[in-house]
């Protein structure tokens, strides 16, 4: 039923491709290079095991520092939706935190904790905790009254009330979070690979680009793009999907 | 079976120093198995008396006895709010199942109610997907199926369109013909309160205190015949303009 879609969505891709490929000719420069040399440079990567073990080490380093970002996050988040004086009190820091660029954080962690993986993660999940703390506290502080006193009036008792009232409410928070989360954490990891890393997409990238090598530049690039956004539209949007199924 | 005593209930206004004062000298007593309304103008603080009944609200001066001893009640409350209070990311079979210890154990129970409700045919709908007026049916079969010792009833029926407020108070009826229940009922309709109490309150303006008392003498197979439920009405209609001049 979202056929078309599917296919102005398709033919939209392969026609900037079709620039792309056209411009690279037109051009002739090592700076712009074509479209299939970037494939082929991926495919070679793929074949000696680099592609895989640096994209291995970046998605490793995504997903720790997501699980810790959103624990920490929520655990706050709804403390801070639910505690007038706990909200009081944090949200000063949650402003100044919100407004910390990425790389002040990354920088800073480095030069107090070293050149560490442990580093790396946290660096990573610091930049994301005050927005998922955002988020669920708003999920929090809009947790329905008329709920509770429906729980409390049949007598339902503390896990139903967690497990049927307060999560199904928290839920879609938590989702919405969740995907701007991974969008925001597979940004700053390679910043982090960057300055202070020895593996991992965002190293590649740095030792391409001290080399001037546009193609390796892309290519891992997107191989690194195509895989989140594989992560984004198979994983993330039918698991929001099913969370909201119940919205008639 | 139940006496509920409030001798004061009052609210902190933000803006002022002295309380509110909303409930004032309330005494009534509640007979096993009868069906009390409770009549008032609106805001009079009803649903706070309720929610005091209930156990919800336990800052207020008084006491609620319980016949078998103070804390046994939370087990067996039925409530029936103003909004049906379904679980939208529950389907309909899940939300009454929701409030039983051991949903099991209690199918049959389950099936019989939604056979009653004429709701079995939608067992696997979310809340979204139904009418209002299915919603406050399930609301209804969710209270019954604790088979509760005492059934609150906040305005239950109110803000719906005729037809389907008739019908939901003779499903009501029908229910409460075959599951005898203590009901206490809230409600600013005086019609609906004489067509299904045993008994009325009314209640002032706030602060809200019990002004006057009618039994309604009418007989369970009455309350359908239209004709019985006018008359029993006028009757009651001449008391309840001496009352609120």
């Amino acid at each position: 039923m979202n056929f078309p879609i599917y296919i102005r969505q398709f033919s939209s891709i392969l026609l900037l491709l079709l620039i792309w490929h056209v411009a690279a000719i037109l051009w002739q420069n090592s700076m712009l290079p074509s479209p299939s040399s970037v494939v082929t440079l991926i495919w070679q990567e793929m074949l000696n095991g680099q592609l895989w073990f640096h994209l291995g080490a970046t998605l490793l380093r995504v997903l720790v520092s997501f699980i810790v970002a959103m624990l920490i996050g929520s655990v706050i988040g709804i403390i801070m939706g639910r505690s007038r004086v706990t909200d009081q009190f944090l949200d000063p820091w949650l402003i100044i935190f919100l407004n910390i660029p990425a790389l002040v954080i990354i920088i800073l962690a480095y030069v107090w904790f070293g050149l560490e993986e442990l580093t790396a993660i946290f660096a990573i999940a610091i930049n994301k905790i005050p927005n998922v703390i955002v988020t669920m506290r708003e999920g929090a502080r809009t947790l329905d009254e008329d709920y509770n006193q429906m729980a409390h009036s049949f007598n339902l008792g503390r896990r139903k009330i967690l497990f049927y009232i307060t999560l199904p409410q928290l839920l879609p928070f938590f989702a919405v979070a969740a995907r701007s989360g991974i969008a925001l954490i597979w940004k700053i990891v390679l910043v982090v690979e960057l300055l202070g890393r020895s593996n991992g997409v965002g190293f590649q990238l740095h030792l391409y680009f001290q080399l001037f090598d546009v193609t390796g530049i892309m290519a891992y690039s997107f191989s690194f793009i195509l895989i989140m956004l594989t992560i984004e539209y198979a994983l993330l949007q039918p698991l929001e999907r099913k969370v909201n199924r119940w919205r008639g | 079976m139940l006496e509920i005593e409030v001798r004061n209930k009052s609210f902190i206004q933000s803006d002022s120093e002295t309380p509110l004062s909303v409930l004032t000298d309330i005494q009534i007593e509640l007979n096993e198995g009868e069906f009390v309304a409770l009549v008032g103008p609106s805001g009079c603080g009803k649903s706070t008396l309720l929610q005091i009944i209930s156990g919800l609200d336990k800052d207020f001066e008084g006491a609620i006895r319980w016949q078998n001893g103070a804390s046994q009640h939370l087990e067996k409350l039925g409530y029936v709010f103003q909004n049906p209070r379904l679980l939208p990311w529950l389907n309909l079979y899940d939300n009454i199942a929701l409030v039983l210890n051991n949903p099991v154990a209690k199918q049959a129970e389950i099936a019989a109610l939604l056979d009653a409700t004429g709701l079995s045919a939608f067992t696997t709908y979310h809340p979204a997907q139904l009418s209002i007026g299915m919603q406050r049916r399930a609301a209804l079969a969710r209270a019954f199926v604790i088979e509760p010792s005492l059934l609150i009833m906040d305005e239950p029926f109110v803000s719906l369109d005729r037809p389907t407020a008739v019908q939901l108070r003779a499903l009501l009826l029908e229910i409460l013909a075959v599951r005898r229940t203590t009901v206490i009922f809230v409600t600013h309709d005086l019609y609906e309160a004489t067509q299904l109490a045993d008994r009325i309150l009314f209640l002032s303006t706030s602060p809200a205190k019990v002004i006057g008392e009618t039994p309604v003498t009418l007989a369970r197979d009455q309350r359908g015949d239209e004709t019985a439920v006018n008359q029993k009405y006028a009757e009651i209609r001449t008391l309840f303009t001496r009352l609120y001049p």
